[in-house]
């Protein structure tokens, strides 16, 4: 039972893309979140409610894999998405930096690497990484892709 | 005002739109821009003001019946090469179309730098703040034009105001 409920627990939160609406990928076992894709759907807060309803649901098990030395490893691989998922990421993001921190006493550390990757050429994509970057306060890795 | 006249490349007219619709323009637009041979970049800089005037007449636009069956358009114009222009008009109750229109004033007024701080801003405020803010896709829209936001308000009836929002972009 207690290794059905491990397994359980361990399996990978996704969602897999569509046209309109990104894939999501959650490796609690790898510490390693990944996003990607478009993200303009209909309902923007009602699709990512199904993530923030299992990040809650499963919080305690997640928080129990992490110890002061595991790093969480952000892949955010985004083609577009319009205003409402802007706050959405962001949610993420935070929920994110409150789970995975340690305090030494002096202050909080933030155990996240973020790589934003960005198209050849997309300077914007570059200033949105940078606006969530400084309103985050966690550096950002930039990583450039070739364009099509 | 143009160098050359003026060519459309997408126009949408109707007195009521849904996601559906909302969809098909904007992936018409997207293979639009692609076979005029735009980097992809590019295509995403139209692509995003135009997602963004669109999502807004989805959510917020008034319906009103008109003759022509026009009062939601959508036109997308390339003025001149890498220069395009799109047009978007909507009816709106006119108390709300008045504050947009100080919201367009106010983010016409700022400058580059005020733009940032204030999209940063509303990117960490919550609902329910107790102040309405500017409108984040109001602030992508000015963040990627090279002009002010234009818009010109037109008496419809007694309670509705057309709404004419136009952005200009180089890319």
């Amino acid at each position: 039972m207690l290794e059905i409920q491990l397994y359980r627990m361990m399996k990978p939160f996704k969602i897999e893309p569509t046209n309109v609406s990104p894939k999501i990928f959650y490796d609690i076992k790898k510490h390693h979140f990944e996003i990607g894709g478009f993200s303009r759907m209909e309902n923007v807060r009602a699709f990512y409610q199904d993530f923030f309803d299992w990040f809650d649901k499963n919080k305690a098990e997640i928080l129990s894999t992490i110890n002061p030395s595991t790093k969480l490893h952000i892949e955010l691989h985004l083609i577009y998405f319009n205003s409402a998922s802007l706050k959405c990421f962001l949610d993420i993001l935070l929920q994110f930096k409150k789970l995975y921190s340690t305090n030494d006493g002096k202050g909080s550390l933030y155990n996240i690497e973020v790589f934003w990757y960005f198209e050849e050429g997309d300077e914007d994509m570059i200033e949105v990484g940078e606006d969530y970057s400084d309103v985050i306060e966690i550096p950002f890795t930039f990583v450039e892709s070739k364009s099509k | 005002m143009f160098g050359r006249k003026p060519k459309s490349i997408l126009t949408f007219k109707s007195d009521t739109i849904n996601y559906d619709q909302v969809s098909d323009l904007l992936a018409k637009l997207w293979q639009l821009l692609e076979e005029k041979g735009l980097e992809n970049a590019e295509v995403k800089q139209i692509y995003s003001v135009v997602t963004e005037m669109l999502e807004n007449i989805y959510r917020y636009s008034d319906t009103i019946k008109t003759k022509d069956n026009d009062s939601l358009m959508l036109s997308v114009f390339e003025t001149k090469s890498k220069h395009y222009q799109i047009v978007l008009r909507n009816p709106a109750e006119t108390d709300k179309a008045t504050k947009l229109k100080e919201k367009i004033e106010f983010v016409n007024s700022l400058t580059k730098i005020g733009l940032k701080k204030l999209y940063q801003y509303e990117i960490v405020r919550r609902k329910d703040e107790n102040h309405s803010g500017a409108g984040l896709g109001l602030i992508i829209i000015a963040r990627k034009t090279i002009e002010p936001l234009k818009i010109e308000l037109q008496k419809f009836n007694d309670n509705i105001t057309l709404i004419t929002l136009t952005a200009f972009m180089q890319i």
